[in-house]
């Protein structure tokens, strides 16, 4: 079940990531927001938090690796920026529940 | 495995001492690395740049505005001190490259020990005995510190001065030793120029640092708070640092200044710091700030090996860790603040941060918060990544760290060959920043320093920007502040941006070659010599994109050598490529005029900025006089001296030559004027930036006019040889002396300063003085004395 929700919840972001161009805070607040609910209802402990950033920050990785160089300098979005946002948005999730459990 | 290990300690200096001795090999005997936005020359010659620029509160180049560079003498009598030792700049460009490597290692390593130890107590495995040295070595290989080396600022220094002082204080949480406190105060000593109250990189750390040493302080020491050392610690920096703060906070609400501008530019009609927030907002990378890659693309794919290790250092840490936490906290809040694009709504909260007084300095927020983010990241680093470690088997530990560490070293390939700082100049594609000192520009800055008038210089070629360039014996070109105003201490014109008001104007009139004009502009600027450079070296041919093109003044050697000739009238100097033309003695006008014919004016709100300011009146209004004695006049601040119907007007005739004035220079701040002849009223003005600080004091001087410099428009101005004081034996005379003309004092020709006087005798004797410069001896004095307590303290800590 909680694998489940887990791969609900990466899945929701990678269609975040790949499916829109634009970020759109009301996807990303509404994803959070649900994650948030899950953790309250099924007491999710901070390690599967920092699972979820480890895959995304290897999935941004992958992206940079992929990126021209010339976007990182330049006022362009690379296409590893949205996934590094969720990366910091796990991290400060899972920080937070640690500092809770 | 014991903390005292003798082998552990020995690898430990030996990694600090190699990353000292590194910078050794980056230059050949000779050459120097100087240029760059602030430049470095206190390197090459730190006594001269003393004299001209660290000790008067007057810029030394352009006009002459206020400013305030005393926050950099202890430091440039620092390297004075080293120079004495060491005589050759590259020795002294190699030990302050060294300090930053070897004390960005050292003291975030040391950091991260001692925070691993109060969680950890004293028995460590081996990984968290080798988890520092990977968090210190990732920090001293980040691109906030190596990549920054070349074109280096003077605050560049805090990529070791912020651990090292986070250090000290750390110790002094967890000790209460005083003696900390009093080693981090001296270091603010010596490195003063970090430490000056419109730098931005102290309000991006300190602040921080503290937050953290509270938190720290009541989650993990939970001990109470060492409320009494802190503020003996905060009076004594406020003491010893008196000689810059307090001329700056006077500074505050003088309106136009550089510390008012930033500090309430949230309030202004436009709010700068914002605009420019907005305008460079896309260049906030998150993923740029967890990768951290090189302008270098090599090892790209190692970039990963750090925020991973940082993540699995989470996922193996059983027990709630509230160090790592904290830390956490602060690197996310940093990551926030260099990034800015974290959502939409974290944009707007950024934007709104703009609206508290200050916040504008942080304008460049990736290029500010790069190396608070970088501490607060190595950190991370060093301490999660410790659990991680703690939690492997040996062999293990020793492959991840040697792949990590190779990477790192690997990637960093440009601190090792020297390429770090060997790199081109900006513009061009074939000329190295690395230089050697020419003779012949030295011969010529020492034969500038010996004119004895007050003379400003043209710089021929003219630059985009307020760049000077110079050609080394070696090849290389310095691309930075002119030498000529921050070694030879004469102000100077080397490019647009120093020529405000007449920036603009200044464009138009030379890209249509009109010389009458451009003349007449160099007048009302004090120009008294053009100083020309035909060294093909700095040419438009191998700098065809940058810093020339804009100005419309030729860069090319011949093409440039007849513009020369446009505007000057004869060669009075010549050294290898250098060569320095007089203008006309009948053009030039000094520091001090009466104006013959006053032009008036209204402001063009159009033109009402910085460089554009003298579009408003020049060149629309003409002077068709063949005497350059004119000032132009705004109609607002006319009405302040004369009335509505000659404001009216478009012109005025005061009528005032047979007036005589005789002055002489104290110092840069300071001027005793005598006035002969003048039976009615007359405009006095005065050629250095208007500011409300310049005080025309009524006094009995008597200057020896036996001792004359030079003489202009038939003795009608008599320039006196200058005072060769360094400091002023009387610096408190005008304190006696009453302020007259304060309400006649009124900004002509769109940047100096005049005073309408109605004269009460005949003849007349004034000082004309600068009080920002009195309020630094004054805190000057604040400073010694305070030196001397902490001095006695420090020695009394000493015995204890």
């Amino acid at each position: 079940m909680r694998k489940l929700l887990y791969l609900f919840i990466l899945l929701l972001i990678l269609g975040d990531i790949f499916l829109f161009a634009v970020s759109s805070d009301f996807r990303i607040l509404g994803i959070l927001i649900l994650y948030a609910f899950f953790i309250k209802v099924l007491k999710l402990k901070s390690n599967a938090t920092f699972f979820l950033s480890l895959i995304l920050l290897i999935l941004a990785y992958v992206q940079f690796l992929f990126s021209n160089p010339i976007v990182f300098i330049t006022p362009g979005v690379p296409i590893a920026e949205k996934t590094a946002v969720w990366v910091f948005l796990f991290m400060v999730i899972g920080i937070i529940q640690k500092w809770k459990e | 495995m014991n903390l005292k290990s003798s082998k552990y300690t020995l690898l430990i200096f030996f990694i600090t001492l190699i990353l000292f001795l590194i910078p050794f090999f980056w230059l050949k005997p000779g050459e120097m690395d100087l240029g760059g936005d602030s430049s470095r020359l206190y390197f090459y010659d730190p006594l001269s740049m003393l004299k001209a620029f660290g000790m008067y509160s007057i810029a030394p180049y352009g006009t002459g505005a206020v400013i305030y560079n005393q926050y950099f003498m202890p430091f440039l009598l620092f390297i004075i001190f080293l120079k004495s030792i060491f005589a050759s700049p590259t020795i002294l460009i190699a030990i302050f490259s060294g300090f930053k490597l070897a004390g960005s290692f050292i003291f975030v390593f040391l950091i991260i020990k001692e925070l691993l130890k109060r969680e950890e107590g004293e028995r460590f495995t081996i990984g968290q005995f080798l988890a520092p040295i990977l968090g210190a070595l990732f920090y001293t290989f980040s691109p906030s510190v190596i990549e920054n080396m070349r074109y280096a600022l003077v605050t560049h220094s805090q990529v070791f001065l912020n651990p090292m002082i986070f250090y000290f204080l750390l110790r002094y949480f967890i000790t209460s030793s005083f003696k900390y406190v009093w080693l981090a105060l001296l270091v603010t000593v010596i490195f003063s120029t970090n430490f000056a109250l419109y730098n931005p990189p102290l309000y991006a750390f300190y602040p921080l640092a503290i937050i953290f040493f509270l938190f720290y302080n009541f989650f993990i020491l939970k001990k109470p708070f060492p409320w009494k050392g802190l503020t003996v610690g905060i009076l004594f920096f406020l003491g010893l640092h008196a000689f810059h703060l307090i001329p700056v906070a006077s500074n505050i609400f003088d309106k136009g200044s550089e510390f008012n501008t930033r500090v309430f530019e949230s309030k202004a009609a436009i709010n700068a710091g914002l605009e420019y927030f907005n305008a460079t907002l896309p260049l906030g990378k998150v993923s740029k700030n967890i990768l951290l890659p090189l302008e270098n693309p090599t090892f790209t794919w190692s970039l990963v090996f750090i925020p991973l290790l940082i993540i699995l250092g989470f996922l193996s840490m059983r027990k709630k860790n509230k160090t790592l936490l904290l830390i956490s906290i602060f690197f996310f809040i940093t990551l926030f603040l260099g990034s800015a694009n974290i959502t939409q709504l974290g944009v707007e909260f950024y934007r709104k941060l703009f609206l508290v007084p200050g916040f504008g300095m942080f304008r460049n927020f990736s290029g500010q918060w790069q190396w608070v983010y970088m501490f607060f990241y190595a950190l991370l680093a060093g301490v999660a990544i410790s659990y991680l470690l703690s939690k492997l088997k040996r062999k293990y530990v020793y492959i991840i760290l040697i792949v990590t560490i190779g990477c790192l070293l690997a990637r960093s390939l440009i601190v090792f060959n020297g390429d770090i700082v060997n790199v081109f100049d900006r513009g061009s594609e074939s000329v190295k920043v690395v230089m050697r000192m020419e003779p012949h520009y030295e011969q010529l800055l020492a034969f500038l320093k010996k004119i004895p008038n007050d003379g400003k210089i043209f710089h021929v070629p003219f630059t985009d920007f307020g760049y000077n360039l110079v050609g080394g014996s070696n090849g290389g070109v310095y691309v930075g502040q002119s030498m000529v105003s921050l070694l030879a201490g004469k102000n100077d014109f080397s490019g647009y941006q120093d020529i405000d008001p007449f920036s603009e104007v200044f464009v138009k009139i030379s890209r249509e070659k009109n010389y009458p004009l451009i003349r007449q502009m160099m007048s009302l600027l004090q120009v008294g010599y053009v100083l020309y450079n035909s060294d093909s070296l700095i040419s438009d041919k191998f700098f065809p994109t940058f810093p020339y093109g804009y100005t419309g003044v030729p860069a090319s050697p011949s093409a440039a050598l007849s513009f020369v000739h446009n505007i000057s009238d004869r060669k009075v100097y010549e050294t290898g490529h250098y060569s320095l033309f007089e203008v006309n003695k009948g053009q030039y006008l000094p520091s001090f005029y009466i104006a013959s014919d006053l032009f008036f004016y209204n402001i063009n709100r159009k033109y009402n900025t910085k460089y554009f300011k003298a579009s408003s009146f020049f060149p629309t209004n003409q002077n068709t006089n063949d005497d350059p004695r004119i000032a132009y006049i705004d109609r607002l601040s006319c009405g302040k001296i004369l009335s509505k119907d000659i404001c009216d007007k478009d012109n005025h005739d005061l009528g005032n030559e047979n007036i005589q004035i005789i002055f002489q220079r104290i110092n840069p701040t300071k001027y005793k004027v005598e006035i002969k002849n003048a039976t009615k009223p007359f405009l006095l003005v005065f050629q250095n930036a208007y500011s409300q600080k310049w005080r025309l004091y009524g006094a009995n001087i008597s200057l020896d006019v036996k001792n004359i410099s030079d003489s202009y428009f038939d003795g009608g101005i008599v320039e006196l040889m200058p005072r060769k004081e360094i400091i002023d034996k009387n610096i408190l005379e005008t304190n006696a002396l009453k302020s007259v003309n304060k309400d006649t004092h009124v900004e002509v020709n769109g940047y100096a300063n005049a005073w309408y006087i109605n004269p009460q005798n005949k003849d007349q004797e004034f000082i004309v003085e600068m009080t920002g410069q009195k309020i630094f001896y004054y805190s000057l004095a604040v400073s010694l004395v305070s030196l001397l307590i902490f001095i006695l303290y420090g020695i009394k800590l000493l015995k204890k």
